[in-house]
């Protein structure tokens, strides 16, 4: 279970951009949707899930209830978007189905009965798309789906309603935000029916100029239409930061990246994960801008290795603030001593 | 408070009457003499079907037993079954956050995929022949001839 977090999130080798995802929102017609159901028939719903999900493709799920983690595994699964903060919150008969090859996971319980999701380090939306319509297609032999001939798939919330198909990437966007185009971007963006939130997703803060970008409401679009539709915005977002770039001052950067470094190797107190993230991010804007060589996935990784959870779980006890921050020094100095001169 | 009726016994019933002057009755009644009195139970039951009938106007979902409040102040629906009680309110509640109003995604597997598709097309051409759309009328033309050849 401990390798297969630390494989996770997939992330990009691009620049401007983390990882994307695909979620399907599915429920079905015997039972009430999650908030409405009683402790027994959520118990029931997951035993025939589980049942199932065997037969879903060649690779062995793993199982994980809610109710029987520790709260620093679940802290790793949120920050490592394995699960969302809803699917953490309290509720009967949550449970996670995953299959960490195929990066597909299935959440029972949240806010639909079935949460399907699959996650890519390229931007390749519509083979993503192929591999989770057959999933959904094998649960809808199994299960009979809620389902209207008007609306679509019904789901908990009318504003998932019709294919119930929600497309998102992580986007890295310092040189946007530095130029002040961004306001312009996500304006533009938003007109067209896509959502700009946080790190975590709904009703999170952006964090170290990673925002999460989605598609809104989709009654009436195929899902393929999303994923090329989406595909398009997403190159137009690459292309302004990639544009923005251009027009940053090289030297400002390198400035506050030695900043960084000097605080790094020079001062043997811990540092804190919004400090250390803050230097990540400007390593990585770095990186973008030529001014430091170093590899960008292992960057990415450092944005989730030091986290307070994954700290934790990387030393195997638990640990007060104090501690993770003497931690996370040793870790960030055994990684960017390559490039501190 | 005492029954004004036979005043001895304690009142359960209350009432107020209203005449067409605007003037204002008040009243009390033991169980006794709502029960002996026809006069007076004929009223209470009037009252009780009228309050039945209001009552009723708020319809519940009979599978999951949720109202039209409940969703009003949650937002989220209960189960299917209650797609289909408020239809009226859903349909204009999704007309305010949805783009679309007709399906055009995928269907699951238990569903007639031909019939659906059918039922998609018809929509669209009448919706394109009510906006005197040409163009839009020759596309879907062009696409039903597409998914006859295709099956």
């Amino acid at each position: 279970m401990r390798d297969l977090v630390f494989n996770e999130p997939l992330l990009s080798d691009e620049p401007t951009f983390f990882t994307a995802r695909l979620r399907l929102a599915r429920n079905i017609k015997q039972y009430p949707f999650p908030h409405q159901m009683s402790e027994k028939q959520a118990e029931q719903l997951t035993r025939e899930v589980i049942d199932v999900s065997t037969s879903i493709t060649d690779e062995a799920p793993v199982i994980i209830s809610m109710s029987d983690i520790d709260n620093v595994t679940r802290d790793v699964l949120i920050e490592r978007h394995i699960i969302s903060p809803e699917m953490a919150e309290y509720g009967f008969g949550k449970i996670l189905i995953w299959f960490p090859e195929m990066k597909l996971r299935i959440f029972v319980n949240e806010e639909d009965h079935f949460r399907i999701s699959i996650c890519g380090g390229k931007e390749d939306l519509c083979n993503l798309w192929n591999v989770l319509n057959h999933v959904d297609d094998i649960l809808s032999r199994c299960f009979d789906y809620a389902f209207d001939k008007e609306f679509g798939y019904l789901t908990c919330c009318p504003t998932n309603v019709g294919p119930a198909l929600r497309v998102s990437s992580l986007f890295f966007l310092p040189a946007l935000k530095m130029t002040g185009k961004i306001k312009l971007v996500f304006d533009t963006i938003s007109r067209i029916g896509c959502i700009i939130r946080g790190f975590y997703g709904e009703g999170s803060r952006s964090i170290a100029n990673v925002y999460q970008i989605a598609t809104g409401p989709a009654l009436g679009k195929q899902e393929i239409e999303l994923c090329q539709d989406f595909e398009s915005v997403s190159r137009t977002i690459k292309k302004q930061e990639l544009m923005s770039m251009n027009i940053i001052d090289h030297m400002a950067i390198k400035g506050k990246i030695v900043c960084f470094l000097n605080r790094i190797f020079e001062n043997n107190r811990g540092i804190n994960s919004s400090n250390s993230i803050k230097g990540l991010s400007l390593l990585l804007f770095g990186r973008n801008l030529g001014i430091i060589h170093m590899n960008v996935v292992t960057l990415k990784t450092l944005f989730y290795r030091i986290l307070p959870a994954s700290l934790q779980l990387e030393a195997g006890t638990e640990m007060d603030a104090m501690e993770r921050d003497n931690l996370r020094l040793q870790i960030l100095r055994n990684e960017l001593r390559s490039i501190y001169v | 408070m005492i029954c004004t009726s036979c005043g001895k016994n304690t009142a359960r019933f209350f009432y107020m009457e209203i005449s067409a002057g605007g003037k204002a009755t008040t009243g009390c009644f033991c169980f006794d003499c709502v029960r002996n009195n026809p006069e007076i139970k004929t009223a209470f039951e009037t009252f009780k079907i009228r309050h039945k009938t209001i009552s009723y106007k708020q319809k519940n979902c009979p599978f999951c037993g949720m109202t039209l409040e409940d969703w009003k102040q949650s937002g989220f629906a209960g189960c299917a079954t209650c797609y289909q009680i408020f239809r009226t309110h859903i349909k204009r509640e999704i007309k305010k956050c949805q783009h679309g109003s007709l399906h055009r995604g995928k269907f699951p597997h238990s569903e007639n995929v031909s019939k659906n598709f059918l039922v998609y097309f018809e929509n669209e051409m009448r919706r394109a022949v009510a906006g005197r759309d040409i163009e839009k009328v020759k596309k879907i033309k062009q696409e039903i001839e597409m998914f006859i050849k295709n099956g």
